[in-house]
């Protein structure tokens, strides 16, 4: 009985691992694949895929705008999101808990709805689409983010730290850059580092709001229009390849750090 | 490098909670000053309008003859310890102690010098390399100390600096506070709930309850001499009896369940309480054993209830005839063996005895 229950539960959790993983496994394995089509039997490895998609002008350039796009908004994000976590956190300010509200509300609200908003507003306003705009959209949806990890780190005896440094004759701008915001670095990280990982593969916003220059995600939608080709492969698995790095450099650097305190 | 401080007619609420009432007090240059009383007394929130992380509603505070209520603690000739130390967790103890002297533009070499000798004062040499997270309390603590002593401070306020420590270390942190004290001369404003180690450093006690100061003085006088109930019974053990005065020629004379007895005036904490009703307060180790000899207090015979060993002397509870079995504390001597249940005579000195206005409806912290 017992023997057989084991045997479900692994299997189970095998099969869980497979449904998650197998796709991205599949799309790596035959990113390597020597013939033309991806599809079994491999007859790779092979990284002639690889040296297209680096030959190719068009998927480097996006490559090199979804890393622009991806750097500079999250780092937006995660300094508006910082100093919003600091004023609703250290002043009594009007209505903060609908502030606060406000903030975090387009976590929830879906990317779709974010990026038609912004594209009708941007075209109101006369502004080009470009990588500029698809910036701010996607400060938008990761500023919430930010905030809301930065906020809840911001505890009492932070606030008794800054207090320290206010007595020893600090100003509130010295306070806030040499005690506040190193204290706070690694949820500041954090929501950098989860802001880029969205940003980096994000696809509605980026699609809406760009128009000649493209992000990497954008730029893939339209090669896969062409059919399938181990060359698309070999860009996802690029894609995947960061992704996973940034999520490998936050378990280092964050959790790690914070187990070890 | 140190002044005195002045608190005068100091109200503050938190909403609804009077968290200050009224409270007036004079701290001399160069003093050891230990505020001691009850949680929620009001001790900490004194030291933070002292510090000026606090406004207080009414009243005034003076440093070194000049007013400093509406200044913010940047700009006062103070410096805090923390309870919770609020060492700066990302930066070295050197950057730590030397981030004061660093916010007053000195320049690196100099401030790297002074913050070395500031960790030698405490005893941290050669620490300056270390990290927050690297060191034990009581480390924490010295270095929360040299921080805040190296802006050479007027006045340095500590909240309750030997609170998270053992009892071991805190004693020897206590001499070793006295002694840096001593040393560099500044006015230091310490905040405890702990009696003894308020006699051990202090130079002078102010005894708080409720957000009133109930007694100011020199540790001795403050135990031996306490003006008001409350502070006889929180600074160590007291028995109180209820009794009458009466005046008697240059004197007074009490009258209670022992009987009439004549005191000297100077006795009575409030003399505008004479002719009235008073209270007669005696410390446990006060009570002497034996027949009464002329001149001292007769307490009569009492029972034993209750006696426990507590190393320097046995603690013992003792029904008194005289108060018809009401219970009184007396420390017996060490190596008496007694029996509960055992008769005893008592008495005492009447220099000993305290005289306290009697008190009504008395307000009591909450704990
Ligand atoms: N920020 C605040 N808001 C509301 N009430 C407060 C605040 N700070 C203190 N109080 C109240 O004021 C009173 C005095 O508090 P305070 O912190 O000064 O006491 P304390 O003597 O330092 O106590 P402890 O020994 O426990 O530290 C308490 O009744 C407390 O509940
Ligand atoms: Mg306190």
């Amino acid at each position: 009985m017992r023997r057989l229950a084991d045997g479900l539960a692994l299997g189970y959790v095998v099969a869980v691992y497979a449904f998650i993983y197998l796709p991205v496994a599949v799309l790596v394995l035959f990113s390597f694949q020597e013939s033309r089509l991806p599809i079994p039997p491999f007859d790779g490895p092979s990284l002639r895929w690889y040296a297209a998609v680096f030959a190719d002008r068009r998927l480097t350039d996006a490559l090199a705008n979804s890393l622009l796009v991806a750097l500079l908004s999250s780092a937006l994000a995660a300094l508006l999101g910082f100093l919003a976590a600091y004023g609703l956190a250290r002043y009594r300010l009007p209505a903060s808990g609908l502030q606060r509200a406000l903030l975090t509300a387009p976590l929830s609200v879906s990317y779709l709805i974010i990026g038609l908003g912004l594209l009708i507003m941007f075209s109101r306003l006369g502004v080009p689409r470009s990588l500029l705009t698809v910036g701010i959209g996607h400060t938008v949806i990761n500023l919430p983010l930010c905030f809301a990890i930065t906020y809840s780190q911001m505890g009492a005896h932070q606030e008794n730290v800054e207090r320290a440094a206010r007595d020893l004759g600090a100003r509130e701008w010295q306070v806030m850059l040499l005690v506040t915001a190193p204290m706070l670095l690694p949820a500041i990280l954090a929501g950098f580092l989860l802001s880029v990982t969205f940003s980096w593969d994000e696809f509605i916003i980026a699609f809406l709001l760009s128009r000649f220059d493209v992000t990497l995600p954008v730029e893939i939608w339209s090669l896969l229009r062409s059919g399938l080709n181990p060359r698309n492969n070999a860009v996802g698995s690029v894609v995947f390849l960061f992704s996973f790095a940034l999520v490998l450099v936050m378990e280092l650097l964050l959790f790690r750090r914070g187990r070890r305190r | 490098m140190t002044a005195d401080v002045e608190v005068l007619g100091v109200s503050h609420r938190f909403g609804e909670v009077a968290a200050l009432r009224d409270v007036t007090l004079s701290i001399g240059a160069g003093r050891f000053a230990v505020l001691l009383g009850p949680s929620g007394c009001g001790k900490t929130t004194l030291l933070s309008v002292i510090g000026g992380f606090l406004f207080p509603s009414a009243g005034r505070v003076r440093i070194a003859g000049r007013d400093v209520t509406g200044l913010p603690a940047a700009r006062r000739p103070t410096t805090t310890v923390f309870q919770d130390y609020a060492l700066f967790p990302h930066m070295r103890l050197g950057a730590n102690v030397a981030f004061g002297l660093r916010m007053r533009r000195v320049p690196r070499a100099e401030r790297e010098a002074r913050a070395e000798a500031m960790l030698r004062l405490v005893g941290l040499e050669g620490m300056a390399a270390k990290m927050p997270h690297e060191l034990s309390g009581g480390q924490r603590q010295r270095v929360a100390l040299a921080r805040a002593l190296a802006v050479e401070p007027e006045v340095l306020l500590l909240d309750e600096p030997l609170g998270a420590l053992d009892l071991k270390l805190r004693r020897q942190m206590q001499d070793e506070l006295k002694a840096i004290q001593r040393r560099v001369g500044t006015t230091f404003v310490h905040v405890t709930h702990d009696q003894e180690e308020a006699m051990a450093i202090a130079d002078e006690i102010v005894v708080m309850n409720a957000g009133r100061v109930m007694d100011q003085g020199p540790p001795e006088r403050v135990y031996l001499r306490p003006r008001s109930r409350f502070s006889a019974a929180f600074m160590g053990e007291a028995n109180f009896v209820p009794v009458r005065l009466r005046r008697e020629g240059d004197g007074i004379a009490i009258l209670g369940p022992f009987g009439t007895h004549p005191l000297p005036a100077e006795r009575l904490a409030d003399p505008a309480a004479t002719g009235g009703r008073a209270e007669l307060a005696f410390r446990p180790e006060h009570v002497n054993l034996g027949d009464a000899p002329p001149g001292t207090l007769d307490l009569g015979e009492g029972t034993v209830r209750d006696i426990a060993f507590s190393g320097s002397h046995r603690r013992a509870r003792i029904a008194l005839d005289a108060l018809d079995g009401g219970e009184i504390v007396a420390y017996l001597p060490q190596a008496m063996e007694v029996s509960a249940t055992a008769r005893l005579r008592l008495h005492l000195d009447p220099a000993r005895a305290i005289l306290l206005p009697a008190e009504d409806g008395e307000s009591r912290c909450g704990g």
